[in-house]
C-alpha cells in the first residue's frame, strides 16, 4: 500500500467510525423544527442568546418539499440568512452576548414508510468579532458541515468535516445532531476572557 | 366581511400564553374542530419545553365541566378543549355564573370557529374577559416569503456563479456538486426531487 493510499485507507475508516455515530433524530421535519425552536427560545430565556422571540420568528424559516413522494419528502431548515462574505451584521444572525453570532440551513428527508427522519446535509456557522482570541490572527469562524451522499471528500474521508477559521482548511468533525451542534453554538466555543499567549 | 383573526402557531401561542402573568388571563386559539385536542397537548407541551410553568389540558364537555377544570387548584396556565360538546345553554350558564371561572393562571381555550361564535354570541360577558386575544391556528408563517426565498436564491447565485437553469442541469446528470448549499438550492428551487437520495435505515 503507497504511503498516500494508507492516508486514505487511516481517513475513511475514521469518517466510518465518525458517521456510524447513532443520531437521536425526530421522526419528522416539523418535529426537528420545533425542537430548534424550543432551544433558541430557552437560550434567550436564559440571556445566552441577544435576539427576542420575534427575532428568532424572523430568522428561522422552514421550506417544505414540492416534490410529496410517497416515501420522500425533502425539507430546509434555515436559521439567519446566508452570507458567504461574512459582512452582515451580527444582530442579523443568532447573536450571543459575547459578539459571537451563527447561522445555518439543515436538509433532512422525511421517510415516510419507515417513519424515520435522515439527516442529509447541513452547514452551521459561528463569527467571532474581531481580537476575539487576543490577536488579529484569530479565527474569525468555524464551520460545521455535513455533505450530501457520495460527495468529493467523502473518498477523502472529509463527508462530515469543520472549517477552523478557514474555508480551506477542513478537519474531520463529530457528527452531531442538529440540536447538539446548535447546543454548541450557544453554549459552547467560548470567547476566552484571558486568551493563552500567542 | 368578518375580519381576518391573527394567526399563530402553537409555538408562538406559548410564548404569548407565558407573557400573560396578571391574573385571570385568556386566550383563544381557534383551531379546526378535529385538531383541537392534539394542538391543546401541542402548545401545553411547547409552553414545558420554553419554561418552567406547568401547563395542563383539560377536555371538557359540560359547562360543570368548564367550571371544575377551572376551579382546581394552582396557577399552572390551563389548556381547554372539548368546547365543541357545549350547547347554548351551557354557554349562558358560564356566562351568568362567570365568577366561578376566575383564577390566578392564564387561561388558554383551543377551540373551533363554531365554539368560539358561540361563546361570543350566548356569553358577551365572558367574551368581554377575552376582548380581542382571540388568534386563529396557521404554522405556515415559518415558510419562507417569496422575497426571502429569493435573497437567498441572489446569495446563491453569487457564491457560486452559475444560475438556476445550470443548477438543475448539473442535478440531472448527476454532476451537480453535493455540498449542502446545493441541496438548499433545489429545495428552494421546488426540485428537492434531484437532492440525491440516501437509504432510509438511518445509514449515512
Amino acid at each position: 500500500m503507497s504511503e498516500n493510499s494508507a492516508d486514505r485507507h487511516c481517513a475513511i475508516a475514521l469518517q466510518d467510525h465518525i458517521l456510524a455515530r447513532p443520531r437521536d433524530l425526530p421522526k419528522t421535519a416539523k418535529a426537528l423544527f420545533k425542537q430548534l425552536k424550543n432551544t433558541l427560545v430557552q437560550a434567550t430565556n436564559n440571556d445566552r442568546l441577544c435576539n427576542s422571540h420575534n427575532e428568532i420568528c424572523r430568522l428561522l424559516r422552514r421550506e417544505p418539499p414540492n416534490h410529496r413522494s410517497t416515501d420522500r419528502a425533502v425539507y430546509e431548515l434555515l436559521g439567519g440568512p446566508r452570507d458567504f462574505k461574512r459582512r452582515l451584521p451580527s444582530d442579523a444572525m443568532f447573536a450571543r452576548p459575547d459578539g459571537a453570532c451563527f447561522n445555518f440551513s439543515i436538509t433532512v428527508a422525511e421517510h415516510k414508510r419507515e417513519n424515520t427522519l435522515n439527516l442529509l446535509a447541513y452547514n452551521f456557522e459561528i463569527r467571532f468579532p474581531d481580537n476575539a482570541f487576543g490577536s488579529t490572527h484569530g479565527p474569525r469562524f468555524v464551520r460545521f458541515d455535513l455533505n450530501l451522499p457520495e460527495h468529493n471528500n467523502e473518498t477523502k474521508g472529509l463527508r462530515c468535516h469543520l472549517h477552523p477559521g478557514h474555508d480551506d482548511l477542513q478537519a474531520p468533525s463529530a457528527l452531531m445532531t442538529p440540536i447538539e451542534i446548535l447546543d454548541l453554538c450557544i453554549y459552547g466555543l467560548a470567547i476566552p476572557q484571558k486568551p493563552r499567549a500567542a | 366581511m368578518t375580519p381576518r383573526l391573527p394567526s399563530c402557531d402553537t409555538s408562538e401561542l406559548a410564548l404569548r400564553a407565558l407573557e400573560r402573568t396578571l391574573p385571570n388571563e385568556w386566550l383563544v386559539l381557534e383551531t379546526p374542530a378535529d385538531r383541537s385536542r392534539t394542538l391543546g397537548d401541542e402548545l401545553a407541551a411547547d409552553i414545558a419545553a420554553i419554561s418552567n410553568v406547568e401547563a395542563t389540558r383539560s377536555d371538557v364537555n359540560s359547562a360543570s365541566a368548564l367550571i371544575e377544570a377551572l376551579q382546581r387548584p394552582g396557577n399552572e396556565i390551563r389548556v381547554i378543549t372539548g368546547l365543541d360538546a357545549l350547547s347554548t345553554s351551557d354557554w349562558s350558564h358560564l356566562d351568568l355564573a362567570r365568577s366561578r371561572l376566575t383564577r390566578d393562571g392564564c387561561v388558554v381555550l383551543v377551540a373551533s370557529a363554531a365554539s368560539i361564535a358561540m361563546l361570543y354570541r350566548h356569553a358577551p360577558n365572558l367574551a368581554s374577559w377575552i376582548a380581542a386575544a382571540v388568534l386563529s391556528f396557521d404554522d405556515s408563517g415559518w415558510i419562507l416569503s417569496d422575497d426571502e426565498r429569493e435573497q437567498r436564491l441572489d446569495a446563491l447565485r453569487e457564491w457560486s456563479g452559475i444560475d438556476d437553469v445550470t443548477v438543475i442541469a448539473r442535478a440531472e446528470r448527476g454532476t451537480l456538486p453535493r455540498d449542502p448549499e446545493y441541496a438548499e438550492w433545489l429545495v428552494l428551487l421546488g426540485r428537492d426531487d434531484l437532492v440525491p437520495q440516501q437509504p432510509p435505515t438511518g445509514d449515512l
